[in-house]
């Protein structure tokens, strides 16, 4: 995996999420996308860049946010990590078990999330969070998953192509 | 390779020191680092092209399918013609109505407010938080704690600036406190009369209310009763309207009196803001 298309993917992320997802809100309830590429990251090249892509991912959106630095680096950390570790038990091929998965990693963050800003007093409501925002964004972006997974899948299948046809030029 | 227990040691530094700076940067800060101006700088122009190509596109899809409706709509509107004398009616009553809620707001010329007009060019993009980014900074004189308005009311306040770029948290984010003052338009009465103060508190974008907390437990509090800013707390100038109170809730101790406000502004849908460059904050009008 070539650094370029990595940092890349991360800023494309950011900008497609700021600038589209608030578009597809339903009910107020907005498709995480960058959560949704760190997932494909983990599933695709294991927790180690799963977690690197979410730690990356999630510190710029720290940054953007200018409050809390690090609660979103953390929670996508996690959840790209977590994706990586079931990566090799997965059919990843499987649409329901991608559903699946990205309804889980969509859980996962958001409680981690109410963890980490509950211990730094930020007024949350647990129930009525669980019923608002965790579950409904975990139906959303579990529905978007096979796409954005489908869609970082061709990505790397391109950058493989490319790296060994450079790979072929050289040895030539 | 990194040795596995040296990469767990990293991944632990890697924990603790986000922590460590999460707990930092909790509170409201004066100044922001070089990295975080320069991410805001960098993403907006980005964002800001990305936005209005998407609102073209948008414009485009609506463009085709409003000429679609057009024919539903014109057989409408010409029925609707032969309602005119009762619309310039109706249209007088609100121009009225319009001069009274300017005079309550403070938006009359006795007391003007320089304001900056500002452009949102991105939102939020997570669900948890409630902010937008201005395409107005320092450099055209947007400072930290500046009020946000928009004709409806008070959309939010300036939480940090950049040198081309303000971030404003919007009322609904769970941050946001505004000291307000309520008041009920008494039929015979010429202006409103004051209720009683309290505190309006954001409850997240997803509730889409705001919450009214009263600290006086005989507080007669009703729905319709209008929730306007009382200039106490130090940062809003008095007089800008909140929104109206929907539902009273009893409190279960009899302590404060709460209740659940609809906001005046429609956050959904903001895409200009004016931000109040001499917010003079003091008594309630």
């Amino acid at each position: 995996m070539r650094a370029p298309v990595f940092l890349g993917m991360i800023v494309l992320a950011h900008v497609v999420q700021g600038v589209v997802a608030p578009h597809l809100a339903i009910a107020r309830v907005k498709p995480d996308l960058v959560l949704l590429v760190t997932l494909a990251y983990g599933l695709l090249y294991g927790p180690g860049v799963g977690g690197r892509f979410g730690l990356i991912s999630g510190l710029l959106q720290d940054l953007l946010l200018g409050r809390y630095l690090g609660v979103f680096g953390l929670t996508r950390m996690a959840a790209g990590y977590l994706a990586g570790v079931t990566e090799r038990r997965l059919y990843r091929e499987s649409l329901l078990i991608l559903i699946a998965t990205g309804a889980g990693t969509s859980v996962f963050a958001d409680l981690l999330f109410m963890a980490l800003m509950s211990a730094t007093g930020y007024p949350l409501d647990p129930l009525a969070d669980m019923g608002r925002v965790v579950m409904p964004a975990a139906l959303y972006n579990g529905l978007l998953a096979p796409l954005v997974y489908r869609a970082v899948y061709r990505l790397r299948r391109w950058e493989r192509t490319r790296t060994r046809a450079r790979d072929g030029e050289m040895v030539q | 390779m990194i040795p596995v227990q040296r990469r767990r040691l990293l991944s632990l530094l890697v924990v603790l020191s986000t922590v460590v700076l999460m707990s930092l940067t909790a509170r409201e800060r004066e100044r922001l680092t070089w990295l975080e101006e320069q991410a805001v700088e960098v993403l907006s122009p980005i964002q800001r092209s990305f936005s209005l190509a998407a609102s073209r596109v948008r414009g485009t899809v609506q463009d085709l399918s409003g000429l679609a409706r057009a024919q539903v709509e014109n057989a409408a509107l010409r029925r609707r013609l032969e309602f005119v004398p009762q619309i310039e009616h109706e249209l007088q009553q609100l121009r009225a109505e319009n001069n009274r809620l300017r005079q309550l707001l403070g938006f009359s010329e006795s007391h003007p407010f320089t304001t900056i007009a500002a452009r949102v060019v991105a939102r939020n993009s997570d669900n948890w938080f409630s902010y937008a980014v201005l395409d107005k900074g320092a450099r055209a004189g947007v400072e930290r704690n500046m009020p946000v308005v928009t004709p409806e009311g008070l959309a939010g306040r300036v939480v940090r600036t950049s040198a081309d770029t303000a971030t404003i948290l919007f009322l609904l984010d769970r941050d946001s406190g505004v000291a307000v003052g309520i008041y009920r338009e008494i039929p015979g009465d010429e202006a409103p009369a004051l209720k009683s103060f309290g505190v309006v508190l954001g409850q997240g974008e997803h509730g889409a209310t705001l919450r009214l907390r009263v600290f006086a437990h005989d507080a007669r509090i009703e729905p319709g009763d209008r929730v306007v800013t009382s200039g106490l707390g130090g940062t809003f100038p008095p007089g800008i309207l909140v929104g109206e109170v929907r539902r009273v809730e009893a409190d279960a101790f009899d302590l404060v009196v709460e209740a659940e406000v609809m906001p005046a502004v429609d956050f959904d849908r903001i895409t200009e803001v004016l931000v109040v460059a001499d917010p003079v904050v003091g008594q309630p009008p």
